[in-house]
């Protein structure tokens, strides 16, 4: 059914590519805004990924790789709208995904900012590496076909996210524990 | 590995939570909205279509050193390669446009040749068993598409290298027609209109010509080709448009019955059917290479054929000429200043004269050469030169030359014709090949 709407799509059927565009922004648009933490910019960088699909659609040889293909160019995408965030002096604030987290325990809570904490000062390189392993749940060769990079690069990035992020919470336990310290003193 | 699973789950969950099942209000309205503004590329504009797909990303992932060692890498290859490949034609010209001219694909006497610009040095690429014919080079200049009679009395539409070699089927079972062939500009995929013979219903005899003609779209690549645009759906002349996402073609109804053929367009799938002109008679377009624009034929005031322009939104039609002869076979000049046409001087289709407009100020000009049979005339790719065919057919009424020949028509400065006498020359198409 997919390939079918995208072999039409790919000869001009904008229609066709409408209801391409329609089954897809829900994840495009769920992956952007776990990889870029900021709701405007992950709608840029979804309607950009769109459009460029679009546009190249018909140097996509194999119609059954379209799924892997718009990630790749969503990624690129995402990467895009990064740089345009890290060049804004403005902070932006996090907006509409406060409401996306569900009724959770304190101690959860607190465990998930810390997380946020550190997964927020990662590249844009190694949260993107995070989000396609982790939460899309692709293997180190297709997640290497999404980001554009070998499998090996993959892996390091993935342990390089892990390890700042271990870093980060560890710096936060310490910090904890040397608050509750003097408290007591 | 205790460690390695509880960051895996910390990260999980802590996506799970962060992520979001609704998207955002008009988001997918907005970038429609885009979309419908925006042209699709060819292919071969694209990255991905001359490289892995991964090996895209590669240069932006690996930092600005490294980038620059596969910048002057490439550049070193390309330089290899003009060393190694220079002035043999490899390079790809690109789709439309001016391009260098290479070889001759020529029909003479059934069969098909490959010739030098001038007919000379002939090479047979294919000879089948029946008579061969309408070979056309795609845009790129690497294939040639060709028809070839089988022995059922049917014709079959063929593709072969430059080269002759690795000769596929794309289409079978055509019933005999004159048959028109379009390249996309991405040489992927040919129109061409024909009546396939396990369709033909209407009983021996009683067929009209080009009433059960229908459009059939082939994947080169693949070797597929369906007909398009549903079981009432009749049409010839289909010509692809420059960007590759319109078809337009001369359509016309079933048996004797409808409305007069009139020009329209649609897509290469069949669907965004839509009249580009009710004129009657309108069909032969030809894009211009920009694809704002299309030269067409319909029907004068006294039922003659003459030539017309319309936008590619069906507005400003434009009549170009006013004869009471027939016009025919309108083609643009690579840079898309001129159309070359034919004025058919007698009823035989073997007397026309080569007529040049200059689509600028309108003035037509009728270049100096001998009368051209009605076939359609083919530019150089540098537009320097057209061709016409000569055909010798000295018991003919209409005949006006002794012999077969191929006419070479000076395009620029209006001198006269030179004429090569080739026996039983019937059309050909000129190679395209990078600048």
């Amino acid at each position: 059914m997919q390939r079918d709407l995208v072999e039409r799509a790919q000869r001009g059927d904008r229609e066709a590519f409408g209801a391409l565009a329609e089954q897809s922004i829900g994840h495009l648009y769920d992956v952007a805004q776990l990889m870029l933490h900021d709701s405007d910019l992950a709608k840029d960088a979804v309607q950009e990924a769109l459009i460029l699909t679009w546009r190249d659609l018909r140097a996509l040889r194999d119609p059954d790789r379209f799924t892997a293909w718009m990630r790749r160019i969503l990624v690129r995408c995402v990467y895009r709208a990064a740089t345009q965030e890290r060049r804004q002096t403005a902070v932006r604030s996090l907006d509409g995904m406060a409401d996306a987290v569900l009724p959770d325990s304190s101690r959860e809570l607190e465990d998930r900012d810390q997380v946020d904490r550190g997964f927020r000062r990662l590249k844009p390189e190694l949260r993107a590496a995070l989000v396609v392993h982790h939460y899309l749940g692709l293997t180190y060769d297709e997640a290497a076909e999404v980001l554009g990079v070998p499998a090996g690069t993959v892996k390091s990035r993935l342990n390089r996210a892990t390890a700042a992020m271990r870093a980060e919470l560890d710096a936060e336990a310490r910090s904890r524990d040397r608050m509750a310290t003097e408290t007591i003193r | 590995m205790t460690a390695q699973i509880d960051a895996d789950r910390t990260m999980l969950d802590y996506f799970v939570a962060r992520s979001t099942s609704t998207r955002p209000d008009g988001l997918l309205e907005a970038a429609l909205t885009v979309v419908g503004q925006t042209r699709q590329r060819p292919a071969w504009r694209t990255l991905d279509w001359w490289l892995p797909s991964a090996w895209a990303d590669l240069g932006a992932w690996y930092g600005r050193r490294v980038a620059i060692v596969a910048v002057v890498g490439l550049l070193i290859a390309v330089l290899l390669s003009l060393v190694v490949l220079g002035g043999s034609g490899h390079r790809l010209p690109p789709p439309f446009g001016l391009a260098k001219p290479g070889a001759l694909a020529m029909d003479i006497g059934g069969d098909i040749f490959l010739a030098d610009a001038n007919g000379g040095n002939r090479t047979k690429l294919f000879a089948g068993p029946h008579w061969d014919g309408h070979a056309m080079f795609s845009p790129d200049g690497t294939k040639i598409v060709f028809e070839s009679g089988q022995d059922d009395n049917s014709t079959a539409l063929m593709v072969m290298r430059a080269d002759g070699t690795g000769t596929t089927t794309l289409i079978s079972r055509m019933a005999e027609d004159d048959t028109v062939i379009s390249w996309s500009s991405d040489s992927r995929w040919i129109a061409t209109a024909a009546r396939p013979m396990d369709e033909v219903s209407v009983p021996s005899g009683s067929h009209v010509p080009g009433v059960d003609v229908r459009i059939i779209v082939g994947d080169v690549g693949r070797g597929t080709a369906s007909i398009v645009g549903g079981s009432e759906l009749f049409g010839h002349d289909p010509r692809w448009s420059p960007d590759g996402t319109m078809l337009a073609f001369g359509r016309n109804y079933r048996c004797c019955s409808g409305p007069p053929d009139s020009l329209w367009l649609m897509r290469p799938d069949g669907t965004g059917l839509r009249q580009l002109s009710s004129l009657p008679g309108g069909g032969v377009p030809a894009w211009s290479p920009d694809g704002r624009r299309i030269a067409f034929l319909a029907e004068g005031i006294d039922r003659d054929s003459d030539l017309y322009l319309v936008d590619v939104d069906g507005n400003d039609v434009q009549k170009i000429t006013d004869t009471p002869l027939d016009e025919s076979f309108p083609v643009w000049s690579p840079d898309g200043t001129k159309i070359a046409f034919l004025t058919n001087q007698n009823p035989y289709g073997i007397k026309a004269e080569m007529e040049i407009l200059d689509v600028s100020d309108g003035r037509v000009t009728t270049l100096q050469g001998p009368f051209v049979t009605a076939n359609p005339p083919v530019w150089s790719p540098d537009g320097s030169h057209i061709l016409g065919y000569v055909w010798g057919t000295p018991d003919d009424p209409g005949s006006v030359q002794s012999q077969d020949a191929l006419a070479i028509f000076d395009a620029t400065n209006g001198s006269e014709a030179v004429d090569i006498p080739i026996a039983g020359l019937y059309d050909s198409s000129w190679q395209r090949l990078a600048p």
